[in-house]
């Protein structure tokens, strides 16, 4: 008889395993929150920091962990168009410091608040840098969870009422490469024939071989699937299907206006917090009485333990310290303010920002690729 | 499976109907700040917004924080003349001098019932084509959100033409007293005191921001270092 130690409880934040999917988005979420309540570039660039860093502590080795990167030069691409749409459309912001003279086109008296050209202002150009900086900010943790959690992982833990969804969105992931291959396929079959027709042209010629392709291929697997078993329903009264219908439907849509609530700093407080509870109990109740009509058997889920509660946590911490300190006005949340000063630096949001680092230690580290496995 | 339907649609309905009956329905009126224009020593509304108008040289500007809907206008309740806020001998050439009267509002116009501050009225030295957004920025901070000034002397601290239930109070016409600016001797005593406390404030928020960018550096080079260290291992 071989005897093993338990494990114990710190082993669960050594052993190496993904982390679920939901706590990575739950912690982005709750810095992307955290983002939209100030707009002090100290404290978004701390948060894009922290961000960065946990991507590079904990990101697997999957294609799409190297995807960080992308989303930051997109935020970068998001601020210079801001900055230039504030410079050529100068809105109502004044300023003293003209920096330049465009010249100014002559609107006419409807289009009052429109302006085309113009002097730009340095105030102008500066709280356009600070809003276009938060959008960016939002886009990094977005980035940062589409770097750290699989999405097909996330798909798994779809609730039964909406079994069929998730089926046909990881089909859909799983085809959509294939999309691209039969394309450049096409093409090169189309060059080998000697026909190089350019522009919109080539789009109808590949366009539709494509698509009868993907249609052909989907056909066989809906026909191997329904061999097997897929699509089965149980034997449920379809009133009874019909309410949780509609408790998934209202509860779904409190949850995304209680999202628009809490990350956007502007909407009234009643469309935050509390909506986004009642969503999710609407929600929850209609998944649970929603998915005893799939009958399905889940192979291996996700656990959510320890790891993934501190994880989670961490991201609403940081959320709910940036919010209280925007509701309590703490000097330095918002810096939309003429005429321009340094900023000064909040500690507590300084603090908050930083419990954003936990994953990095809280989180287990991912598994190692497959090739070093032994 | 019908007990199951209803108590389903009770709940939807307990919890929907309080929601829908207190939202906007009860939210007639709005707290934010008024931008007027003293015109013939009355206020009235100024026909362009504060970050268009362009006043000219001698004029008063206003600016009322208060609860008000649609029904009502509230102006700030005192009226001044141009020559006892600014003296005309003071412009140079290429800029203007615009007086602002800026009114915080009474008890029942300031958000959670905080105290508003002491109302003042200052004179404004800004360049001849100035808005009265620049002129407003010249006396006093200004905090503003998506082109509406939502905070003047950082008076709210936060929000932004809030809805506020109920309809909206009515001024009883009385006239205020304004902080008028004091002549200069005073001034420069209070100006060296204030910057004595400035200096320490700045040296605390000069920390503070340091600390800020020190820390950003901090976790940025260690996660380029990390991310270094994942891609060689």
């Amino acid at each position: 008889m071989i005897l093993t130690a338990a494990p114990s409880w710190s082993a669960q934040f050594r052993l190496s395993r993904p982390l679920h999917a939901g706590a990575w988005w739950l912690w982005a979420l709750g810095l992307a929150a955290a983002a939209s309540r100030t707009t002090n570039p100290v404290l978004l660039a701390l948060l894009i920091a922290v961000a960065g860093f946990v991507v590079a502590a904990r990101r697997g080795n999957e294609p799409w962990s190297r995807s960080f990167g992308a989303f930051l030069r997109l935020g970068l691409i998001v601020i210079a168009v801001r900055v230039v749409f504030q410079a050529l459309f100068t809105s109502q912001v004044g300023g003293t410091t003209v920096l330049f003279r465009l010249p100014e086109l002559a609107l006419p008296g409807w289009a009052a608040g429109l302006k085309v050209g113009g002097p730009v202002t340095a105030e102008a150009l500066v709280l356009a840098l600070y809003d276009g900086l938060r959008l960016a900010t939002i886009l990094a943790c977005v980035g940062a969870a589409n770097a750290l959690a699989d999405a097909r992982r996330l798909l798994r833990s779809v609730p039964g009422a909406l079994y069929e969804v998730g089926v046909a969105l990881v089909v859909a992931m799983t085809f959509a490469p294939r999309l691209v291959e039969d394309a450049g396929r096409i093409r090169q079959a189309h060059r080998l024939r000697g026909h190089e027709v350019r522009g919109v042209r080539a789009v109808g010629r590949v366009a539709m071989p494509v698509l009868e392709g993907s249609l052909e291929r989907s056909l066989d697997l809906a026909a191997a699937m329904d061999a097997r078993g897929f699509g089965r329903a149980a034997a449920v009264e379809p009133r009874f299907r019909r309410s949780a219908g509609v408790l998934v439907l209202t509860g779904l849509v409190g949850v995304c206006v209680g999202l628009y609530g809490v990350l956007d700093g502007g909407s009234a407080a009643v469309a935050g917090p509390p909506v986004l509870g009642v969503g999710l109990v609407l929600a929850v109740t209609g998944f649970a009485l929603g998915g005893r009509g799939t009958i399905r058997t889940r192979y291996r889920p996700d656990p959510w333990s320890a790891p993934e509660w501190l994880v989670a946590a961490s991201g609403v911490a940081v959320a709910v310290t940036f919010g209280w300190a925007a509701a309590q006005g703490v000097a330095g949340m918002n810096l939309m303010t003429l005429p321009l000063a340094v900023p000064t630096l909040p500690l507590v949001a300084l603090a908050g920002a930083l419990l954003g680092l936990a994953p990095a230690w809280v989180a287990p580290p991912p598994p190692a690729p497959a090739g070093d496995r032994e | 499976m019908r007990t199951l339907r209803r108590t389903t649609l009770a709940v939807l309905a307990a919890i929907l109907l309080p929601l829908a009956l207190a939202g906007p329905a009860n939210a007639d009126s709005f707290r934010f700040w008024g931008f007027y224009q003293s015109t013939d020593d009355a206020w009235a509304f100024a026909p362009v917004g504060a970050g268009e108008a362009v006043p000219a040289h001698g004029s008063v500007d206003g600016w009322r924080f208060a609860v008000s809907d649609e029904a009502s206008t509230r102006y700030p309740r005192a009226e001044i003349e141009f020559h006892e806020v600014c003296d005309s001998d003071g412009a140079e050439a290429g800029q203007k001098q615009v007086a602002v009267v800026v009114d915080f509002g009474t008890a029942e116009d300031a958000p959670d019932g905080s105290e508003p501050p002491a109302s003042f009225a200052d004179c404004a030295t800004v360049p001849v084509d100035a808005t009265s957004l620049d002129a407003l920025a010249a006396v006093t901070e200004a905090r503003v959100e998506g082109g509406l000034v939502c905070g003047v002397g950082g008076f709210p601290a936060s929000g932004c033409g809030d809805p506020v239930a109920g309809a909206a109070p009515i001024d009883d016409g009385t006239s205020i007293e304004l902080t008028l600016p004091t002549s200069d001797e005073p001034t420069s005593e209070t100006t060296t005191t204030e910057s004595a406390a400035d200096d320490d404030s700045n040296t605390g928020s000069m920390i503070a921001l340091a600390v800020g960018i020190v820390a950003i550096v901090g976790v940025g080079v260690a996660a380029l270092a990390r991310s270094r260290r994942s891609q060689a291992g």
